[in-house]
């Protein structure tokens, strides 16, 4: 029983979040600003996460997370018609990539300006982000480029599980799979895939 | 990559995915050559962790296999997950069997036609199989859900049973067996685990033409220590040979064996011990157990298990004869036998979690060394009663430390450490060689229980020197750990290691109920013969005024110990926590 698809019903805008994303995703290339809003709502609060793990918390001082995250998504919105994803999971990989740019724009930024004054201890504005903090940058890096070696539905189902903690039932959803257990299948076998690219990586040097 | 490396990393996935946590440690030291890929999912599982705030507990992976609506996960198992489920279709809950991982097309297929032709078998004492069929890449075997305990379970949670009763179910087995040999086929894990006996007294084997398990685990038997199907398994069928009706009539055999004593007839540490065992004839007759039984049961149950399968039973009818005979002398014949107890407590209701066993308590740390400082003004051991093994030249030391597992890690306690209800518990310990470990709690009023060796789970004593253990230890992959269950006082747990087995220790610990994921958390008692031995070889006098704990327990015994300690060959740790 994969998440709700019910009819779309364009009359009501509160219907929306009974919606299917994808149903939503075609209204919102045609335009709809119901269903565009509908998708920000949806998307933000784990692009949010997300982006609060990837930012060094100098530059999280420079940017607010909401925004920057929000008007990522509605930047990808205004160029649907340019992208049209096969599946909302390629979608919210393509997402992801340009968080994961603008983020890294930020970080820059916020370290070629002078760190702000602050009354509490202060906070070098190249700090480790929480997860670099947590991995560690050289893994950070490995693992980013090991995820670039897989399929795209592969990458997509360990973007949407370990980065944005998607439930089994929204990934198959996502990903066009029959059923959750289907879409954990491929998530495993999507890390499995990971840890054998990290491995290559290694030796490569 | 081989298909076993591939499903031992398939294994982990899912884990992460599932959030579940991992001892990667542990994983490392059973597969060192896959060090480099072990670390990469664990980077991959770090990624997971740090993005996953807060950790949203997630509700069973999946709501519906085909047409059948999940409602609740009431087993687990390394290869499988067994599902309460409803089908829409019929309006009714059934039970749900769906494996975790896909299998070989070879075994894939197996598995579909022999639940097909399951679910032709029609018989009272067999369980309904609706259906087996494939979804979503995963093999799924419905059946009736039934409520009740299987016999291994009452085996562990009340002991032993009497004649009768096993007679009884002995009789209901060998009709069910009968259908399935009718049907032309073999059951070949015919053993306590899988037979239930229902809240209404009905006897159901189940579980057929499952046993995957072996064919994974290479051929360690201790991995799955002795809940495991070889232990149940005719020696031919052990050798390779394949099954038949007669090895399923030997694993009946077994299986009465195990309800009329708690035991097997052939009990060995692996798999290769165990064939050596059966080789060598080494199995103990039921008699030398249960010199209480009947003649007309221990010869029928001795002839099950007759070593050469042409001279067992040649059918299930014939055996069913004998347990009839067996049952009619007894009508006549004097009372039943009073059903034997074990001596368990029980702990905890049953719960399906990683952490089983249960623990609890207070401990501080203390730390006895067999060179104790100046402060060993204290008392002189007085008692130095022979040591379990000759002593040698090096006094034996090892390491020890508790943690207590938190949101994504774990911490080590301290001496004093409040522990509280719901706080899992883990030990690890190391020693430069190899040792046997035994992990005892004692309450405030001085009962002493043992915490490790934890029957039911796999590996056990002795553990290999030079490198460290995580306790109380893994089975199916899942690891253990003991579980706070209720608050009130304090306690001390001890560790103690020696270079040779403590038999006292090991005769109570063979007597225990097994742990097991599906039952009620028990653990048994140390009796006062123990106690005795241990003060004995860790030369403890008793004292009358301690500091804490009960003035005879062993904890304010060993904490009397002095410099002195009567044998080189046992070291022992202390620790106490507090659980107000």
């Amino acid at each position: 029983m994969a998440a709700s698809s019910s009819d779309p019903d364009p009359s009501a805008g509160g219907g929306a979040d009974l919606e299917s994303t994808a149903s939503l995703l075609t209204r919102a290339r045609q335009g709809d600003r119901a269903a565009r809003e509908a998708l920000v709502g949806r998307y933000l609060p784990a692009l949010r996460r997300f982006a609060h793990g990837r930012l060094p918390p100098g530059a999280r001082d420079l940017v607010d997370t909401h925004d920057l995250v929000q008007n990522t998504i509605i930047r990808a919105l205004n160029h649907l018609d340019r992208f049209e994803p096969r599946r909302e999971g390629a979608f919210l990989a393509y997402l992801r990539q340009i968080l994961v740019n603008q983020i890294r724009d930020e970080a820059r930024r916020a370290a070629a300006r002078p760190a702000r004054m602050v009354l509490s201890e202060s906070v070098p504005v190249d700090s480790p982000s929480p997860l670099e903090e947590a991995i560690g940058r050289e893994n950070l890096e490995v693992y980013e480029a090991a995820l670039q070696r897989l399929s795209p539905p592969q990458r997509e189902a360990i973007v949407l599980r370990v980065e944005l903690g998607f439930s089994y039932p929204q990934i198959a959803e996502a990903l066009g799979r029959q059923s959750p257990n289907a879409a954990r299948m491929l998530i495993a076998r999507a890390m499995v895939r990971l840890a054998v690219a990290i491995e290559e990586l290694r030796h490569e040097g | 990559m081989s298909d076993q490396v591939e499903r031992i990393l398939m294994r982990l996935a899912q884990a992460i995915s599932d959030g579940t946590p991992i001892d990667w440690d542990l994983e490392v030291s059973a597969r060192p050559e896959l060090g480099q890929l072990l670390e990469g999912l664990k980077l991959v599982e770090s990624v997971s962790r740090t993005r996953r705030p807060g950790g949203e507990a997630e509700a069973a992976p999946s709501q519906s296999w085909g047409p059948l609506r999940l409602i609740e996960r009431i087993g687990h198992g390394a290869f499988a997950e067994v599902y309460r489920a409803y089908d829409p279709m019929l309006h009714r809950e059934v039970a749900l069997k769906l494996f975790m991982e896909p299998l070989d097309p070879n075994s894939r297929h197996e598995m579909l036609e022999e639940g097909r032709r399951l679910a032709r078998v029609r018989h009272p004492n067999i369980l309904v199989v609706h259906g087996a069929d494939e979804h979503d890449g995963r093999l799924g075997l419905w059946t009736d859900l039934v409520r009740g305990r299987t016999l291994e379970e009452i085996v562990r949670e009340d002991g032993v049973l009497g004649e009768r009763e096993a007679a009884g179910i002995g009789l209901d087995l060998c009709h069910a067996l009968a259908a399935v040999h009718g049907a032309g086929m073999i059951h070949r894990d015919v053993k306590a685990a899988n037979v239930m006996r229902e809240d209404g007294g009905r006897i159901v084997l189940m579980d057929f033409g499952c046993v995957l398990d072996e064919s994974d685990e290479t051929d360690d038997l201790s991995r799955s220590s002795l809940r495991g199907t070889p232990i149940a398994m005719a020696p031919e069928v052990l050798a390779g040979a394949p099954a038949t009706v007669r090895s399923d009539l030997y694993s009946l055999g077994v299986l009465l064996y195990r309800l009329a004593s708690g035991r097997y007839p052939v009990e060995a540490a692996n798999f290769e011990e165990l064939l050596e065992k059966h080789r060598r004839n080494e199995a103990v007759p039921i008699r030398d157990r249960r010199p209480d039984l009947s003649r007309a049961l221990t010869s029928a149950i001795d002839r099950a298990l007759q070593p050469q399968a042409s001279k067992r039973y040649r059918s299930a009818g014939a055996f069913e004869h004998s347990l009839q005979d067996v049952l009619a002398a007894r009508q006549t014949g004097s009372g039943e036998p009073r059903r034997r107890k074990n001596p368990v407590r029980r702990i905890a209701p049953y719960a399906v979690s990683f952490f089983v066993l249960a623990a609890a308590f207070f401990f501080g740390r203390m730390w006895v060394q067999q060179n104790a400082s100046s402060s060993s003004k204290a008392v002189r051991q007085t008692q130095p009663t022979p040591p379990p093994s000759p002593p040698a030249a090096e006094p034996l030391t090892a390491t020890a430390r508790l943690f207590r597992e938190t949101g994504g890690g774990s911490e080590a306690l301290a001496d004093g450490a409040r522990v509280s209800p719901g706080d899992g518990l883990y030990m690890r310990f190391e020693a430069p060689e190899r040792v046997w470990l035994y992990v005892l709690d004692e309450d405030e009023h001085g009962v002493t229980s043992v915490l490790y060796p934890a029957p039911g789970l796999d590996g056990g004593n002795p553990l290999e020197g030079e490198q460290f253990h995580r306790l109380p230890g893994t089975r199916d992959g899942k690891v253990f750990d003991w579980q706070v269950t209720s608050a009130g006082g304090h306690e001390s747990v001890i560790a103690i290691a020696s270079k040779a087995p403590i038999p006292e220790l090991e005769s109570d610990i063979a007597g225990f109920p097994h742990a097991d994921h599906q039952r009620p958390v028990v653990y048994g008692h140390v009796g006062a013969r123990t106690l005795e031995r241990l003060r004995g070889i860790t030369g403890v006098v008793q004292q009358e005024s301690l500091p804490s704990g009960p003035p005879h327990g062993l904890s304010s015994a060993l904490q009397r110990l002095g410099n002195t300690s009567a044998s080189p060959d046992v070291w022992m740790w202390q620790i106490r926590l507090a659980n107000p």
